[in-house]
């Protein structure tokens, strides 16, 4: 039983310099390696977000039971290669995946990448669903976690996390009985 | 030394570096890095530049990620950000929250205005970043391509900053040479870097005497544009609208210090960065990847490589030695690459053998690391005769005004490259020593006199004021 | 104000010789059917405890009830609720999203597929693309101890445990009776110093 990764934050290294947000959209369009070469907003797959006097980037959790997917009439989101992808080509801007969503993961941006706008016009543009894949396609994994200068960010395994976790309580625990009963 | 306040103008009259206050997350990665602690704020809340202190480096406009994002709906329209920060309409690239004041829209109306006669410099670090900006590797040469973009634009006359540098060697060599030989004040250091000047002018008044008087390459090319190149093109100096390309956004504040009009007009009447540049040329529409390449216009456009090797840190010290060893000694230097002087950021100090002088001469760059050399000299432990500062990390390919690259991770893969084919630029140049400069020695000969001169005195030397 | 603390299970680490007997009655005792021999069994066993063996320490691990529970407060769907002094997750709710699992200081929860007569059952939405085409994905929820809510009988691994290594505290008795221990003790040790 295998559980999907995914981005998690920490809250106590995270300054809310954005610079994850601008790796995520680095790596997801073509731009050159320069401020100079984008040429559209910046629309990044996570979301730097004010917390209770702290920031902290929100992403997809890449839900075992994913609400986005069990909302979507197109059935446009799917796992794929080990994580939750919206076939674009399928999407049909319903937004019911947005709304379906507890934590807000998923946004509309342009499908067009090549076609440079600053502003988006929904008249004219078509929107499709858009959201963390953990880079798929990048051999080093999400660049978002690469990027940060505080090193807040890291892929995490669910199942190795939790077993870790149990390891830690055992030990702990032993000195829980030591005087004896 | 002048201590007239009243026309002393600080970046309060005209605020080179802002911090807007509806972006700024309060990470402060600027803070971090500023080398003069001018940014104030707590941790999380919106930072403030102390425009006293600030010297306009640039370098947090540099490192700051906080952009303006399309789904942040508390702030003012995307319209109004490019209105006040004096921004092209047409600029399409992200904003962020630390920004310099632009000036490319003055630019513009000079190219229209008919009645003006357009000359343009680009200083050396220009040419291996602006490529950047259109898709090209980190640290392409571009010159070329440049000159040509420069043309399409609309200057009349594409001059180049590196001719002036080949003028502030001759000029600066020999001041050192003066120096050296009638018991004048040493260390001597350059003045070529503006965010330098104004922090001896702050932090350390005392030792203003120790700065050479000489202008740098952009305000000796003003001066220049505006006197003899307007001679030269046979035009009337008022005519003359002089514009200058640097990496730096400080260059911003020295072209506006009162002193700078020898010319009798202001010597450069704006500077733009290599970014605001690039937007220009996006804004007429130019295809800059596919330009064919062109030559600079003489005489002031000609250069050497020492003149190119001032946009990097150990640059200009390198460049002295080259004239200076020849001016001394009579002959060839032995060796006209000095990896010595080169390197990236830091303290690195040389003896140098120039006939029977053992010349003893330091580079520093970075201002932290300034601060260090002018508490040795303080001391009384600092035996140099010349020492280099450059205010940015590994001089001015590293400037305020450059190309600011996206992710962190590739930040020093451009230093590294813009270094690197600056070099490549300078061993590629048929002239590399300065004094060799034909235009340089035409120019001394039918205007200037001598270096040191009284014409030279009055047009490319200087003063300074002390700020604290 | 008096409020009553949630009773746990907890295990003695002295005491426990890592046979999983515990974990099999809780998978049992959570999946229909009442299976008595292990030939009745015809699903994987899934536990809501985990059994830690390391060099230094064996003992199942399991949820404390915590009284802030950061699961509880964490679920983006309020899938996780405390119902009579029992933090109960609601399994037809949850979305899977194992931000309670990395919440949970302990470990406590996991994620675990939901069989049916044997059969795993697949969730009615997402799907998996292979090379070979789509197939369905299983429906995966999160699981931890529920101190056997529903279960006259009580807890099963507390029942099941061979070398009684397991045991239900209930804080606030737990408390009185060691504050009880320790006075006794204290009075023997003065009475012999001074008679």
């Amino acid at each position: 039983m295998e559980l999907l990764p995914f981005v998690i934050a920490d809250k106590e290294k995270c300054t809310g310099c954005r610079v994850c947000e601008i790796a995520c959209h680095s790596y997801h369009h073509s731009v050159g390696k320069t401020i100079g070469t984008v040429t559209r907003p910046i629309v990044p797959r996570l979301f730097v977000k004010r917390k209770s006097g702290g920031m902290v980037p929100v992403q997809c959790h890449q839900c075992e039971g994913a609400p986005c997917a069990r909302a979507c009439a197109p059935k446009a989101i799917r796992i794929y290669c080990g994580r939750i992808v919206i076939d674009t080509g399928r999407c049909n801007n319903c937004r019911d995946c947005i709304q379906a969503c507890p934590f807000g993961a998923i946004n509309l941006t342009p499908a067009d990448q090549e076609n440079p706008c600053v502003s988006f016009s929904e008249a004219e543009v078509h929107l499709v669903g858009n959201k963390c894949d953990l880079c798929l396609g990048r051999d080093r994994g999400p660049v978002c976690v690469e990027a940060c200068p505080g090193q807040a960010l890291r892929l995490a395994d669910p199942l190795a996390d939790k077993r870790e976790k149990n390891r830690q309580a055992a030990q702990n625990s032993q000195y829980l009985y030591r005087t004896g009963r | 030394m002048r201590k007239d306040k009243a026309r002393v103008t600080g970046l309060d009259a005209s605020p080179i570096i802002h911090i807007d206050q509806e972006l700024c997350t309060g990470c402060q990665r600027c803070v971090a890095i500023c080398p003069v602690d001018a940014i104030e704020g707590s941790k999380g809340q919106p930072q403030t530049v102390s425009q006293e202190r600030c010297v306009a480096c640039g370098q947090c406009v540099q490192i700051c990620s906080a952009y303006a994002s399309i789904f942040d709906d508390d702030i003012a329209p995307r319209e109004q950000k490019i209105a006040e920060r004096g921004l092209l309409p047409s600029v399409k690239e992200p904003l962020f929250a630390a920004y310099n004041r632009g000036d490319a829209l003055k630019v513009k109306a000079a190219l229209t205005n008919r009645s003006l006669f357009t000359m343009v410099q680009c200083a050396p670090a220009v040419r291996v970043a602006i490529a950047e900006e259109f898709g090209l590797p980190l640290g392409s040469l571009t010159p070329g391509q440049m000159a040509a973009a420069l043309r399409k634009i609309g200057f009349a006359r594409v001059y180049d900053t590196n001719f002036a540098a080949d003028v502030t060697i001759m000029e600066e060599g020999s001041e050192l040479i003066q120096r050296v030989t009638t018991g004048g004040t040493l260390p001597m250091f350059t003045s070529c870097c503006p965010a330098w000047v104004k922090y001896v002018e702050q932090t350390y008044p005392e030792l203003i005497s120790h700065l050479s008087s000489c202008k740098s390459p952009q305000q000796m090319a003003g001066v220049l544009f505006k006197t003899y190149g307007a001679k030269v093109d046979g035009v009337e100096p008022e005519q003359v609208f002089s514009v200058s390309v640097m990496p730096c956004t400080c260059k911003k504040f020295e072209c506006e210090r009162p002193e700078m009009e020898a010319s009798g007009y202001r010597d450069v009447d704006v500077v733009i960065t290599t970014r605001e540049l690039a937007q220009l040329i996006k804004d007429a529409g130019i295809d800059f990847v596919h330009l064919t390449e062109e030559e600079f216009d003489k005489p002031l456009g000609t250069y050497t490589g020492a003149a190119t090797i001032f946009g990097v840190t150990g640059g200009v010290m390198e460049a002295a030695l080259r004239t200076g060893y020849e001016l001394i000694t009579k002959e060839a230097v032995p060796e006209i690459s000095m990896n010595f002087v080169r390197g990236g950021e830091g303290i690195r100090k040389a003896s140098v053998k120039v006939g029977d002088l053992t010349l003893k001469v330091a580079v520093v760059s970075g201002l932290k690391n300034a601060k260090v050399m002018m508490e040795q000299i303080k001391a009384g432990k600092a035996d140099f005769h010349f020492v280099e500062v450059m205010c940015c990390p590994v001089g001015c390919v590293s400037g305020g005004g450059q190309p600011k690259v996206l992710l962190p991770s590739d930040k020093p893969g451009s230093y590294v490259s813009r270094t690197a084919n600056t070099y490549v630029h300078d061993e590629n140049l048929l002239l590399r020593k300065s004094h060799d400069n034909p235009d340089v020695q035409k120019l001394y000969e039918t205007f200037l006199g001598e270096p040191l001169g009284h014409e030279s005195h009055h047009l490319l030397h200087t003063h300074y004021t002390a700020r604290k | 104000m008096s409020t009553n603390l949630n009773a746990f299970i907890i295990a003695d680490p002295n005491k426990c010789i890592g046979c999983r007997v515990c974990e099999v009655a809780c998978s049992v005792t959570h999946t229909e059917g009442a299976a008595v021999t292990a030939g009745m069994i015809d699903a994987p066993l899934i536990a809501k405890l985990y059994l830690v063996k390391t060099a230094t320490v064996t003992m199942p691990i399991q949820c404390r009830h915590c009284e802030d529970a950061p699961c509880a407060q964490v679920c983006p769907v309020a899938a996780i609720t405390q119902t009579k002094g029992n933090i109960i997750i609601d399994e037809s709710n949850c979305i899977g999203c194992k931000t309670c699992l990395m919440a949970c200081p302990f470990g406590a929860i996991d994620f675990v597929p939901v069989y049916k007569n044997g059969q795993i059952v697949s969730q009615n939405g997402l799907q998996v693309e292979t090379e070979d085409g789509l197939t369905e994905k299983e429906m995966v929820v999160a699981s931890k101890c529920d101190l056997c809510a529903g279960h006259a009988a009580g807890p099963a691994c507390v029942r099941a445990c061979p070398e009684k290594a397991l045991e239900i505290v209930v804080p606030k008795q737990e408390k009185k009776k060691r504050n009880v221990d320790a006075a006794i003790s204290l009075q023997d040790a003065v009475k012999k110093f001074i008679g």
